[in-house]
């Protein structure tokens, strides 16, 4: 399958891609679900998380390399066989419905909580996925080029974060390593849920202009940058609260930024909440564009811009459904554990298979 | 499609809020009532526009309540209006309440609530903060202004700590806070020190000149800090006798240490590097009336200092976060000890080091 000249991104834009998948809904949830088990070694597991994460983008990366103009689903028959290819494949699919729709409980739940208390759930939920149904029907290239654009978005979420500097105080992290290598292993499983998306590298690796080696570096860049963010903020919220504030605070970089007043503004939550959407956005483009193509590649199409509005309603029903806590725990459970099977799993496996069988996609001649 | 646009242009409809349907407040007080109710004050305000041009008016309520979230409907009852406490700058804690009572589950609404003021003073009244409230106006200024501006004001020249309801949330951070306290004199609002805390019941309060140099002590040194002292005998009170310093540069040293028998030792050393601005006897130009004036004023701030100490002790606030140095640097004798019982134990050595650096235009 060729792909054209329209549908190409640079290296530069990959990497973009991958931050603005990854940096979503996270920032505001990781810093209190990570210091529960961590503690104030919390920062130590995301820096942990992001390393384990490099080593998944190594193996998707090697593994895409040996099939350098196809996606995932077009060598996963080639690999596992019809049938068990397209379990995989359905897996797949059903990882990004609801890495998406989960995603959008906690987008809604955010906005009720913060900003919106009576505006009814469906509503926000219906204008999010309607704007990125919008966007993520385009080609690829278009959606990296949106992406460039916003990126910018994420350092005003530093620079306003920053600012909470004023009432830090280092001595929170202290004693480094007090609660022990177990907790912080803990504290990495959690973090790394939010530094998925790089998986969206096994769908768009085609795409990419540029040898191979480039494509890596980029990834790579690419899930470190998130990484830095991500500790960043987490290590932010810990010198800022003290343990037992995290724990009753879920949003805590919500809440470290609200307290703040400026001369001219007051309510600096709003004003990063608002930027804090677009990121979010991107994310969710980003994963309604990777279960579009899996849905329309399951079912032998070559455009995924028909099935974006049908995944877009499926998720929006999925994301109705929990109305409570543990509902939404639960889903986050499922989600773990396909994500764990999906990205964790079976992208070695299939490398495996490749190496052993010597499967092989043809080169690609690159312009 | 229809219902689309209409959902595009509704957005926003539930959950507006229109300002001229609010009712603001700008001070509120937290009181003790009888039976193990609250009484809580609001002052609401109101900008009247006349010809003459604006004009604020504020409106005073007191109720009844069992929790803070209680108080607010049934002030939401007496008003005309939606009553909003998004506005509110000064939140005022009586006296007999944070002595006697626990007062955090009555602030839990201020932080549960994504609309509330978290960046409001915090601030403990001798006596009803209802009393205080009930001033109205002073000046042109309505209450809530008036002590809003003065805390701020207290604030810039070191004389009290800037709390506001956000950093007040005490869940063990190791240390405790201190509040403005302030009193009513000849009818107005003023800060008279500071309000001890001893985790969360307030248990002993500091005048002006103790709680400037407890705030220079625990290294809040805000805009300016001056400090009035004798300069040639501690014993005479002659005008002439006295020297104004200006506090420049400030620094700290402070260690806390564990001896092997387990003794907490805290060495707290102050140098201030200050100008004089007040020096009626005119002697500064002999640089050894300059040294003697240095050793003097150390010495009377060091006894200050050591008397301050010595309070905080017998108050057991722990102001200077020594909690949070042993639970940082000596995590397991942290979990063996009882703070509350140790913390009075602590062996202090406290000292203030005054260099002067600068005299003025005059000498």
């Amino acid at each position: 399958m060729m792909i054209g000249v329209k549908e190409k991104i640079t290296s530069g834009q990959l990497m973009i891609l991958i931050i603005q998948t990854q940096i979503g809904i996270g920032i505001l949830f990781l810093p209190s679900t990570v210091e529960a088990v961590a503690k104030n070694d919390a920062w130590i597991s995301v820096l942990m998380a992001g390393v384990a994460s490099s080593l998944m983008i190594l193996i998707m990366w090697a593994l895409s390399r040996r099939f350098p103009s196809m996606i995932l689903f077009d060598y996963l028959p080639l690999l596992l066989g019809k049938i068990a290819g397209k379990i995989v494949h359905v897996i797949y699919a059903m990882l990004f419905i609801l890495e998406c729709s989960l995603v959008m409980v906690m987008f809604a739940d955010v906005v009720r909580d913060w900003v919106f208390a009576s505006t009814p759930i469906w509503v926000i939920l219906a204008l999010m996925l309607g704007t990125s149904v919008y966007m993520a029907v385009a080609r690829i290239q278009l959606i990296a080029r949106f992406f460039v654009l916003t990126f910018g978005l994420i350092f005003v979420l530093i620079l306003i974060s920053t600012y909470a500097y004023r009432d830090a105080d280092i001595m929170y992290i202290l004693p480094v390593n007090g609660v022990g290598f177990p907790s912080i292993f803990k504290g990495m499983e959690k973090s790394l849920s939010s530094l998925f998306g790089f998986e969206i590298l096994l769908l768009c690796y085609p795409n990419v202009i540029g040898v191979s080696k480039k494509i890596l570096k980029a990834a790579m860049f690419g899930n470190i940058f998130s990484t830095c963010i991500y500790s960043f903020l987490v290590f932010t919220c810990l010198i800022v609260f003290s343990p037992e504030e995290l724990r009753v605070i879920p949003q805590p970089v919500l809440y470290m930024v609200k307290s703040l007043s400026f001369t001219v503004f007051e309510r600096a939550d709003l004003y990063f909440l608002t930027i804090w959407v677009v990121v979010v956005v991107s994310t969710v483009i980003s994963y309604l564009f990777m279960s579009a193509k899996s849905v329309s590649t399951l079912f032998g199409k070559k455009k995924h811009a028909g099935s974006v509005p049908v995944v877009a309603l499926i998720i929006l029903i999925i994301s109705l459904i929990p109305h409570n806590q543990e509902m939404v725990n639960m889903l986050q459970n499922i989600v773990a554990g396909i994500a764990a099977v999906a990205i964790i799993v079976v992208p070695p496996i299939l490398l495996g298979i490749s190496y052993l069988l010597k499967i092989k996609g043809k080169e690609q001649t690159k312009g | 499609m229809i219902i689309a646009v209409i959902i595009l242009m509704l957005c926003g409809c539930w959950d507006q809020k229109l300002l001229k349907n609010e009712r603001n407040v700008s001070i509120g007080g937290l009181d003790q009532g009888p039976h193990g109710l609250l009484r809580a004050t609001v002052s609401l305000r109101d900008i009247a526009v006349t010809e003459a041009g604006n004009k604020d008016t504020s409106e005073v309520h007191t109720v009844l309540a069992r929790t803070t979230e209680h108080a607010r409907e049934l002030v939401n009852q007496e008003v005309s209006g939606g009553y909003s406490p998004a506005k509110m700058r000064v939140l005022l804690l009586g006296e007999p309440l944070v002595r006697n009572h626990d007062v955090m589950p009555y602030l839990d609404v201020y932080y549960r609530d994504s609309k509330s003021p978290l960046n409001a003073r915090v601030a403990v009244t001798k006596g009803d903060t209802e009393d205080l409230i009930r001033i109205k106006q002073v000046g042109l200024k309505t209450i809530g202004l008036y002590t809003d501006d003065l805390l701020n004001s207290m604030e810039q020249s070191t004389a009290v700590p800037h709390v506001d309801i956000q950093t007040l949330h005490p869940l063990d951070r190791g240390f405790d806070f201190s509040l403005p306290y302030l009193i009513i004199r000849e009818g107005v609002p003023t800060v008279s020190g500071i309000a001890l805390f001893d985790g969360i019941k307030m248990t002993e309060t500091l005048n002006l000149d103790e709680s400037k140099l407890y705030m220079l002590l625990s290294n809040m040194k805000n805009k300016t800090a001056t400090i009035t002292k004798k300069s040639v005998d501690k014993n005479r009170t002659d005008s002439y006798d006295y020297v104004t310093i200006d506090v420049r540069k400030l620094k700290r040293k402070f260690k806390v240490t564990v001896s092997d028998n387990q003794e907490i030792k805290v060495k707290l050393q102050l140098k201030l590097r200050v100008s004089v601005v007040e020096d009626p006897s005119n002697h500064l130009y002999h640089m050894s009336v300059m040294h003697k004036l240095e050793k003097l004023l150390s010495e009377q701030l060091t006894d200050e200092a050591k008397a301050i100490v010595q309070k905080m002790q017998r108050a057991g606030h722990d102001g200077f976060g020594i909690a949070r140095r042993l639970m940082a640097y000596h995590p397991k004798l942290w979990k063996q000890i009882d703070w509350k019982k140790e913390y009075p134990e602590v062996q202090f050595d406290t000292r203030v080091l005054v260099e002067i650096a600068n005299t003025g235009i005059t000498q």
